[in-house]
């Protein structure tokens, strides 16, 4: 999903997601034919949503460890009681994960937060793997990343969606985006402009320009 | 220099970690062992210490009763600790608790039995249950509406001890229990009297009991925080919309965190209950919910030990301090340098009159210049500078 800043980006995410702000007033979000849009933030995370918000996505005083644990938490009776959940879903291997990010096994005993900022974003992004979501959100992932750590980002990211999960990318830079993705979406205050697949949107100059600046 | 040596551990014992989680669990047990253990030690030796050693306690001037009411608030703090430090949720009514557990043990005492350990099981209950119904009522909204919500019912609670019902409460006397109604420890030890073999560090079956408590809230908290449980208590006070983003039912962690904080804290108004035969009205006054927010912070918000000191420290300076007419300054210095002198200061130093002056300055000292650990963290850099510089700067 591409768009300038302010356009709704974020927004949609969120609201997907099912937090309390934005509030939807219209319209519906259905996942696996469910209607989830009026769910709590927590019961959409357990059907399969994954969110990966901006900025500082991780537990900085929780080890990295207990991070990645923190995702098996859930699925504990004392986090699942008394709710209309199900837990059909299998969990992804750890070894799996770091396979994806070995820097993680490096630093399994260290706090969160003294990781790097690349570090921090592969950290959040196996927290959101370890629960095996059908659908990732990654919310501008290589926002103030040094760019060889973008490359192992991407490289990370493309893995994922070679694994059969859907991966729905927000990003300000295009060119990034475009590489890795099979669809996209602009969009401009609040509204889908353009759908298509990337090629098409490369082709598509006039749209670039107007929405994109590229 | 500390981030280089943090990180140097974390790569050493980074593949120690990936073993299976039964490792893991040994290292936490074997750690909570210790803890434990160091905790009784010092249970034990603190009366001792500050009650009858030579010299340190006539310097001290300290007296049996505060040791009791010090670790009886210990074990409050901690309780408050658990909510605040660990899970981020400042509660400014927190006397309801404790204040409640002491009124239930001591109702109970006088109109039904006045047997200790049943009256610290009504206590506990009580708390617990009164825990679930404010938490559930308060806890919808987070920061300082919370703060002020929890504040509010602890308020409400007062002014029901006040006057409607002041036929069961003893209103504004407060409860008087008497020491007849409560009877000796399992029907047969008088609280008061010595304990065999132990009685020079402890004294009396009271403080035992008392001590047995903190013990026991110290082994159970470090149990709660290192499962699962504190694990995610840790995580939502970090971000609790990113925890809600990983499927974590938050809400009902907090009010698990509630209601745990408040049963430590029922349990911690039971003894004070038992330990004083009566309840004052105040113990259900906002003012105590403050105190324990003042005493956290001073020990240090966030840490298992720091609560205890930060009640000692309050306690002292409250009671001891308020007291010193004549301040002395080397007591009992001849015994150690025959011939030395011990000074007296001049009356208007003394610091009876400024004693909140004094724990104010405390308590912005603290709050300067140990913000993150309090007393207790300030205690540990120094064991730490201490052990780099015997371990050859490492």
């Amino acid at each position: 999903m591409l768009g300038r800043n302010g356009a709704g980006k974020t927004t949609t995410l969120r609201a997907i997601a099912g937090t309390d702000e934005p509030e939807v007033r219209s319209g519906h979000v259905r996942f696996h034919g469910d209607d989830v849009t009026h769910l709590p933030t927590e019961d959409v995370a357990v059907r399969g949503i994954s969110l990966v918000p901006e900025e500082r996505r991780i537990f900085p005083d929780l080890t990295v460890a207990e991070n990645m644990h923190i995702a098996e938490v859930v699925r504990n009776r004392s986090n699942v009681v008394g709710r209309d959940i199900e837990f059909d879903r299998g969990q992804m291997a750890d070894e799996d994960i770091y396979d994806v990010f070995p820097r993680l096994r490096e630093r399994l005993s260290q706090k969160g937060g003294t990781l790097s900022g690349g570090e921090q974003q592969m950290l959040a992004i196996a927290r959101a793997l370890k629960q095996n979501p059908d659908l990732l959100m990654l919310d501008e992932p290589y926002e103030g990343l040094a760019p060889q750590i973008i490359q192992a980002v991407e490289a990370a990211v493309e893995r994922i969606r070679e694994d059969g999960t859907t991966v729905l990318l927000v990003e300000q830079n295009a060119v990034a985006a475009m590489n890795i993705a099979d669809r996209c979406y602009v969009v401009d205050q609040g509204q889908v402009v353009f759908e298509g697949t990337a090629d098409e949107l490369r082709a598509d100059e006039e749209t670039r320009d107007r929405y994109l600046g590229v | 220099m500390s981030d280089e040596t943090g990180q140097r551990v974390g790569e050493e014992s980074g593949q120690l970690s990936a073993v299976p989680l039964l490792v893991r669990w040994r290292a936490v047990r074997q750690r909570e062992s210790f803890v434990v253990a160091a905790t009784a030690i010092a249970v034990l030796l603190f009366p001792y210490l500050f009650v009858r050693a030579p010299v340190i306690s006539t310097a001290l001037q300290g007296y049996q009763s505060l040791a009791e009411l010090i670790v009886i608030w210990g074990i409050f703090v901690i309780g408050f600790d658990l909510l605040h430090g660990y899970t981020g949720l400042l509660s400014f009514g927190h006397a309801a608790f404790w204040g409640g557990g002491a009124y239930a043990a001591g109702v109970f005492a006088i109109h039904v039995s006045g047997s200790p350990l049943v009256m610290i099981a009504v206590g506990i209950t009580f708390s617990v249950l009164l825990a679930w119904v404010l938490g559930f009522l308060t806890l919808r909204r987070g920061g300082i509406y919370f703060a002020i919500l929890t504040l509010a019912f602890g308020q409400m609670l007062y002014y029901m001890a006040l006057q409607p019902l002041a036929d069961l409460t003893g209103g504004d006397n407060g409860l008087g229990i008497g020491g007849t109604a409560i009877e000796p420890l399992l029907g047969f030890i008088p609280l008061g009297a010595g304990i065999p073999v132990i009685t020079t560090f402890v004294a009396t079956w009271m403080y035992t009991l008392i001590g047995v408590a903190m013990v026991l809230t110290v082994a159970f908290a470090y149990r709660v925080l290192n499962s699962p449980y504190g694990m995610v208590f840790r995580a939502i006070r970090e971000n609790e919309q990113r925890a809600e983003f990983v499927g974590l039912n938050v809400q009902r962690y907090k009010l698990m965190a509630f209601v745990l904080s408040g049963g430590i804290s029922g349990l911690a108004g039971s003894l004070f209950a038992i330990q004083q035969a009566r309840v004052p009205v105040e113990s259900l006054f906002w003012t105590t919910s403050g105190e324990v927010v003042i005493m956290s912070v001073i020990g240090g918000v966030g840490s298992l030990f720091g609560g205890p000191i930060g009640a000692a420290v309050y306690l002292y300076v409250a009671n001891v301090v308020q007291g010193m007419r004549e301040v002395v300054l080397f007591v009992q210095v001849d015994k150690l340098f025959p011939g030395a002198q011990a000074v007296v200061l001049p009356e208007w130093a003394s610091p009876a009159d400024y004693w909140h002056l004094l724990l104010g300055l405390l308590f912005v000292a603290v709050v300067v210049f140990i913000p993150r650990g309090g007393l207790w963290g300030g205690l540990k850099s120094i064991g730490h500078r201490i052990g780099n510089r015997l371990g050859g700067g490492r």
